[in-house]
């Protein structure tokens, strides 16, 4: 056992005092929600966070990780993705356990007929936490075909099935429609209205919809509600075109409390839009991955490289954690249950390291922008499991491991 | 052009043969290993179409629209994993084949017998053909595939005319026949899987550095580039004026 890099205790029946699971030594551990940025220990009992302190005893714990030198945060909440419906979507634990993300929210994969399927099929088989905004279209993101029939937006029903599932769905969404007017946001946040929950909107301006950024997000969006893919220019019209400067009602409706949410994806992060919001101090209020078959590839939009490039425009980590944990967590009334390593809460961790170097960090349109930080997710624990360990640090040498039980 | 390079080039090029080949890609500098062609040196790599049309010590950039410095790297064939399982009964038992496969080097991923003849046409529609990955498979001899042991140790579901027909049919993806997990003390689904394999002619399988895959190139695409090796600067690359 090598001292100072990992240290693993093996408990032989009745000699040991653990009255920890799992002990976090020394990481930097950064909770916004409990203010605290600094050195210290997380011990995990029971699936749920125990105490985090200074120098807890190692000899009070099953596992000792040293993860000196990482730091220590909440599992990611990742408030837009896709394991469900939309033809590009991915398995969670295929792809956020391995981020840090320890909580996924399908945006609109399923709408109220097919939800039964998505929690048989998804939500239930999957270690990953699966929330999800359900779609305001009956059938869900089955394509232009299901999404722009007004026939299926049915606000009574989709209340209905998120009364049914509390536990699991925690907003609406609606996507992609490409009619004219604003009957899939308003049927949206009427179903909102009568479940007492947020919407996301995905909204296009680039085609004539008859509808306007201005009007929507200050006549339209309720505080809470949500504008997902706020740096594509297709999306939401961030930007002014003419004078360079976010639009003075994006100001405004943040003002409201309307919500601006990042969801990456393949279209939806440009260098020019970011880097000039950026700059001008408006960032994501939560910050997401939109990740599908598309933007997991050359983008790599997964959670701490989204935090990696906003980082690079001058976002602080702690500022990065804070929109990737706590305003999730806010955004869908899952705070404080998620989202901190408070005494008692669910012991979702991400171990991540920052590293220093040069790191291409690509875009949706897949143009780079070099950048010097980079977050990289080196252990994830779900609800007190060790489930991700990339450099085998809470694992024994093979050859210092004892007997390998054999199978008989 | 100056007047000797002119010169030089009329000299090499016979009348009407010379029409230079402008290649897509060119990835320069490499350090390539292609134990298929005894190759384990610096070399460059052209790359046309879909095609490796060209590798040589010095390939000149002039002769590529986009060419990549890969002097810090390896370049080998794309990887061949052929034992993998993507996706057959929908999400919760596998893998999706593009995210895990094509990041990490692997342009061809032959699934193990996930599916059997019953379900390996909807395995193929729903996720081999969508893929860009190449996913050639293993049929399993259990017309099912993989579905858990109950079905897996039922000798009733070894269907060896079935298989067989399935493989023939899609002798562009069915590589051979799997069998596995099969628990009772017999050899019944060996048995079967072989037979099979001789009805189809196919084969039969039976059950301190780094290394970390930056760029993947597939049918000439580049489809991975964590390193952004071979994508431009955003504020050189023009206008972000038209979607892609």
């Amino acid at each position: 056992m090598r001292i100072g890099t990992v240290s693993y205790l093996v408990c032989a029946a009745g000699a040991c005092f653990g009255q920890y699971d799992l002990l976090l030594k020394n990481g930097h551990v950064i909770d916004p929600a409990n203010q605290i940025d600094g050195v210290l220990d997380v011990a995990v009992s029971g699936g749920k966070i125990a105490r985090v302190a200074a120098n807890l005893p190692a000899n009070q714990a099953r596992k000792v990780l040293d993860v000196r030198g990482l730091y220590v945060t909440p599992g990611l909440i990742d408030l837009h993705a896709h394991v469900f419906g939309y033809s590009g979507s991915l398995f969670p634990d295929d792809t956020a356990l391995i981020a840090g993300t320890t909580t996924v929210v399908d945006a609109g994969g399923a709408g109220w007929r097919s939800f039964d399927e998505m929690l048989r099929r998804v939500i239930l088989p999957s270690r990953t936490r699966v929330l999800a905004l359900i779609n305001i279209v009956g059938h869900g993101m089955l394509g232009a075909r299901y999404e722009d029939d007004v026939a299926d937006m049915d606000a009574e029903k989709t209340a209905a099935k998120i009364r049914e599932y509390r536990q699991h769905i925690v907003g609406i969404k609606t996507a992609h429609f490409g009619g004219q007017g604003w009957v899939a946001i308003d049927r949206a946040i009427a179903a909102g209205n009568m479940a007492k929950v947020p919407v996301m909107i995905d909204d296009k301006i680039f085609t004539n919809t008859g509808r306007t950024s201005r009007e929507k997000l200050l006549d339209k969006m309720r505080p809470g509600d949500m504008h997902t893919h706020m740096y594509n220019d297709r999306q939401l019209e961030l930007i002014d075109r003419f004078t360079g400067k976010v639009q003075a009602y994006a100001v405004e409706a943040r003002r409201r409390g309307v919500l601006f949410d990042l969801g990456h994806g393949g279209g939806s992060f440009l260098w020019p839009v970011a880097v000039k919001a950026m700059a001008q101090g408006f960032a994501p209020d939560t910050i997401s991955t939109d990740l599908h078959s598309s933007s997991i590839l050359i983008p790599e939009s997964d959670m701490p490289n989204c935090m990696s490039k906003l980082m690079n425009l001058g976002m602080t980590l702690g500022d990065g954690v804070l929109r990737s944990t706590v305003n999730p967590a806010k955004a869908i009334s899952r705070f404080p249950e998620l989202g901190t390593l408070g005494e008692g809460r669910v012991a979702d961790i991400a171990v991540l390291d920052l590293r220093s170097g040069v790191f291409a960090f690509k875009d949706a349109w897949h143009k780079k922008l070099m950048g010097t930080r980079k977050i990289e997710c080196v252990m994830t624990v779900r609800e007190g499991r060790l489930v991700y360990d990339r450099d085998g640090r809470g694992f024994p040498d093979w050859r210092e491991a004892g007997r390998y039980e054999v199978i008989p | 052009m100056r007047p000797a390079a002119l010169v030089l080039l009329s000299v090499l090029c016979p009348a009407g043969a010379c029409g230079q080949e402008i290649y897509d890609l060119l990835l320069r500098g490499g350090h390539v290993i292609d134990p298929g062609n005894k190759r384990n040196e610096r070399l460059d790599i052209a790359i046309s179409g879909e095609r490796v049309r060209r590798i040589a010590a010095r390939i000149p950039a002039a002769h590529a629209r986009r060419v990549v410095d890969v002097t810090d790297y390896y370049v080998t064939p794309g990887l061949i994993d052929i034992h993998t399982h993507f996706d057959a009964q929908g999400a919760p038992l596998n893998l999706n084949p593009d995210h895990n496969a094509l990041r990490n080097g692997v342009t061809t991923a032959v699934d193990a017998g996930s599916s059997g003849w019953k379900n390996f046409e909807d395995f193929k529609t729903r996720v081999i053909d969508r893929s860009k990955t190449r996913v050639l498979a293993f049929l399993n001899i259990v017309g099912a595939g993989m579905y858990g042991s109950q079905v897996e140790d039922d000798v009733a579901q070894m269907d060896v005319e079935a298989a067989a027909r399935m493989v023939r049919k899609h002798r562009q993806t069915i590589v051979g026949i799997k069998t596995a997990h099969f628990q009772p003390a017999n050899w019944e689904a060996v048995d079967r899987a072989v037979k099979a394999a001789g009805l189809s002619d196919s084969v039969v399988m039976v059950t301190d550095r780094e290394i970390r895959c930056v760029l993947t190139v597939r049918n000439g695409d580049v489809v991975w580039d964590t390193e952004g090796l071979s994508l431009t600067d955003w504020r050189e690359s023009g206008p972000y004026s038209n979607f892609k």
